[in-house]
């Protein structure tokens, strides 16, 4: 395949000019490709992000906030990571309140 | 190839302990049970006889041996019975097995949700092929539908089997690095390589 068309398939869905004429579409999809560099390491922050805000939201539901639960998980020994609570906050409801039970059993609330 | 659920692995399984023997003796109701049944040395109890409906795109069968990825799906469907019968979820189009058990494992610092089923990729394991069975020994957690079990870090005793599916290369990324009027450009590619465990059982936790 020759650079131009490579150039050209990594342009598809461009906008304007830079998915048909060679000079912009290089410069944009150089640009892409910088870009994708930048963003497979903001990926990781932008998931854990979310994940802290989903596990805030579903340990408030529970009358603790994000600092204590984890605060206490980290006492407790407890390894799990922010990717599996935010998973566990929306699919597994019961094993999450089993979670947050004991963070309030240790903290003292209950 | 979505990355989301995905990656790193685990040690070599020895045999299944005998005791998992006794269970296969009895008349296990889910396929996982006979998946297991398959791979246990059953001295006392004779092999079970019906050839075991899984089967893999890959070409890939439970019982061992690989089959003609043509071959694989077609001959070594077996329906379900009613009873067994899983859901079929209609707005995503594809079927929805009830899943009784998870348990959360950490394979080389990357954790996962597991379930029976559920396919996840790891950072290649070296000295496995394709077919074998691998114990995943760092249990974190486990839930079941009546109770969870919270290890402080590690459930002592837990484990996930898992089966080798494939070794296979991720998609592949770029390196592009440029300097702008600093005439600095360079380009690389990289593809991770990747083991594609198929998760058989978690252990640990009565269903």
């Amino acid at each position: 395949m020759a650079i131009k068309d490579k150039i050209f398939k990594a342009a598809k869905g461009f906008r304007g000019r830079a998915k048909s004429c060679v000079k912009i579409a290089r410069n944009r999809v150089e640009k892409a490709w910088q870009y994708q560099y930048r963003d497979r390491r903001n990926k990781k922050r932008d998931w854990r992000a979310l994940w802290i805000t989903r596990i805030n939201a579903a340990t408030r539901e529970h009358g603790v906030r994000y600092n204590e639960f984890i605060n206490s998980l980290t006492a407790e020994n407890v390894c799990v990571d922010r990717k599996i609570l935010a998973e566990l906050a929306v699919n597994e409801p019961k094993s999450f309140k089993a979670l947050v039970d004991r963070v309030r059993y240790m903290r003292g609330m209950d | 190839m979505s990355r989301h659920v995905a990656r790193r692995a685990f040690s070599l399984a020895t045999s299944v302990a005998p005791a998992r023997a006794a269970r296969a003796a009895t008349a296990p109701s889910t396929s996982f049970a006979r998946a297991v049944a398959a791979f246990a040395p059953s001295s006392s109890s004779p092999s079970p006889s019906p050839p075991l409906a899984r089967a893999f795109a890959s070409g890939l069968t439970i019982n061992g041996g690989v089959t003609p990825a043509v071959d694989a799906v077609p001959e070594s469907i077996v329906l379900v019975p009613r009873e067994e019968a899983p859901a079929i979820d209609a707005e995503r189009g594809v079927e929805v097995r009830p899943k009784d058990v998870f348990g959360v494992v950490e394979v080389r610092s990357h954790q996962f949700k597991v379930s029976p089923d559920d396919l996840i990729f790891v950072d290649k394991i070296k000295d496995v092929e394709v077919n074998d069975v691998v114990r995943l020994p760092r249990v974190l957690m486990l839930g079941s539908k009546t109770r969870t079990v919270i290890g402080r870090p590690t459930v002592p005793g837990a484990e996930v089997l898992a089966l080798v599916e494939e070794h296979v290369r991720d998609g592949k990324k770029f390196i592009f690095k440029k300097k702008r009027r600093k005439n600095y450009r360079r380009m690389n590619g990289y593809r991770a390589q990747l083991t594609g465990l198929r998760v058989l059982e978690v252990r640990g936790i009565e269903e």
